[in-house]
């Protein structure tokens, strides 16, 4: 519950702040949404699970952001940032399926 | 996790090579989710640290939806702006090009005025007939050259397809045989002529030129029979046989051919003739 409210809080600051996104963080946007999609469905499905853990919720969802953003570092100074953002942006696609996969069966159990 | 698909034994199935079970492994284990299966306990601080870090996932979403939505329209906003420019440009162009041809057209009227039926206006109209810049008479030859049938596989190679080298070759040859004024799809050809290709498309000075192709050409009487014993001519019936090519050469009497747009003198100047001071007005009235 203080994690949906957290969300909210965090939606409603977004729109009221509207930061400018500087120019070099601009590559790293779409794999930030991918992987904070990726553990806000990891939550839920924990949370139906009954298996949510603070810890792991935070960690995972800090230590995916930063693999995603040094693979696509890599990647942008290696001259194949764009294929490695698709290899990341498929990875993290799959967990957001089947963690999707797993909170349907839950919710309706089909 | 592992646990729930040992419930439902078909989901576990292997489903061959390894790269294959690789990717069913992903979907069957969701990488680290094998949350722990007596959760931690929960603490103040464990679930301040939830509440922000959810605060900081809902800040980047949004963050990301708003810059997204931001440069769309910038983007398009650009684009139309770009498009604009092009058709401003190419209207502006246009009415130029028109300008320059209703110019061009008074100064002859003016020169042939001024100088009558003698002897250096005919030399000048049949100079300018010569260059491509007047519009030219008399007997020659028309060839027809049109696409073959497409092939019905479609990354086949379109053999019966008229490139631009096709064109080129006919109209070198055409040259070659004496011709004084070629054209091609009524577009008169002219020294700095090029035809080339893009993409698909043949371009005569940068004009796009399309199937089929009709080459005219004014010259010697002899000028069809001349250029069907060429080996171009040759080659060409052979395309014709084997890739489905249309070609045909025709003899033909009273053909017409227009004048080409003068090309611009960018980079040289024109020396003017002996007696005559470098200034246009002094120019016009010493004649």
């Amino acid at each position: 519950m203080i994690a949906v409210i957290a969300l909210a809080v965090g939606v409603i600051a977004g729109i009221f702040i509207n930061p400018d996104v500087p120019l070099w963080l601009q590559p790293y946007l779409p794999i930030a949404v991918i992987a904070a999609l990726d553990s806000v469905f990891g939550g839920i499905r924990a949370r139906l699970d009954r298996k949510f853990d603070d810890k792991q919720f935070v960690i995972s969802f800090i230590s995916n952001v930063l693999i995603a953003a040094l693979i696509v570092y890599l990647g942008d100074q290696l001259g194949v940032g764009s294929q490695l953002s698709t290899g990341v942006v498929v990875v993290l696609g799959i967990r957001i399926f089947s963690n999707a996969a797993a909170i349907r069966r839950h919710l309706f159990s089909a | 996790m592992r646990r729930r698909y040992e419930d439902e034994p078909d989901k576990q199935r292997a489903f061959g090579p390894i790269a294959v079970d690789l990717l069913a492994s992903f979907w069957h284990d969701p990488l680290d989710y094998d949350a722990p299966t007596r959760p931690g306990r929960r603490t103040p601080f464990t679930r301040a640290l939830t509440a922000i870090t959810a605060a900081a996932i809902g800040f980047i979403l949004v963050v990301a939806y708003q810059h997204t939505v931001a440069a769309a329209p910038a983007n398009a906003d650009i684009r139309a702006q770009l498009l604009s420019d092009i058709d401003a440009k190419r209207a502006a162009t246009d009415e130029q090009q028109k300008t320059a041809e209703q110019l061009g057209r008074d100064v002859e009227d003016l020169r042939d005025r001024i100088l009558g039926d003698s002897e250096a206006a005919k030399a000048l109209r049949d100079k300018a007939a010569l260059a491509g810049l007047a519009p030219v008479t008399g007997e020659g030859v028309t060839v027809t050259v049109t696409d073959g049938p497409r092939p019905e596989d479609p990354d086949a190679q379109d053999l019966g397809r008229v490139r631009d080298r096709d064109i080129q070759t006919i109209v070198n040859t055409l040259w070659s045989l004496g011709a004084e004024a070629v054209a091609i799809d009524d577009q008169r050809l002219t020294a700095t002529s090029a035809i080339r290709a893009a993409g698909a498309a043949i371009l005569v000075d940068f004009r796009p030129v399309t199937n089929p192709y009709t080459i005219t050409a004014i010259g010697p009487a002899d000028l069809a029979r001349q250029f069907n014993a060429t080996g171009t001519a040759r080659t060409f019936h052979g395309y014709s046989n084997d890739y489905g090519m249309g070609f045909t050469v025709k003899a033909a009497d009273d053909l017409t051919l227009p004048a080409a747009p003068a090309p611009p003198l960018d980079h040289a100047a024109p020396i003017p003739p002996p007696g005559t001071g470098p200034d246009p007005s002094t120019t016009g009235s010493g004649r």
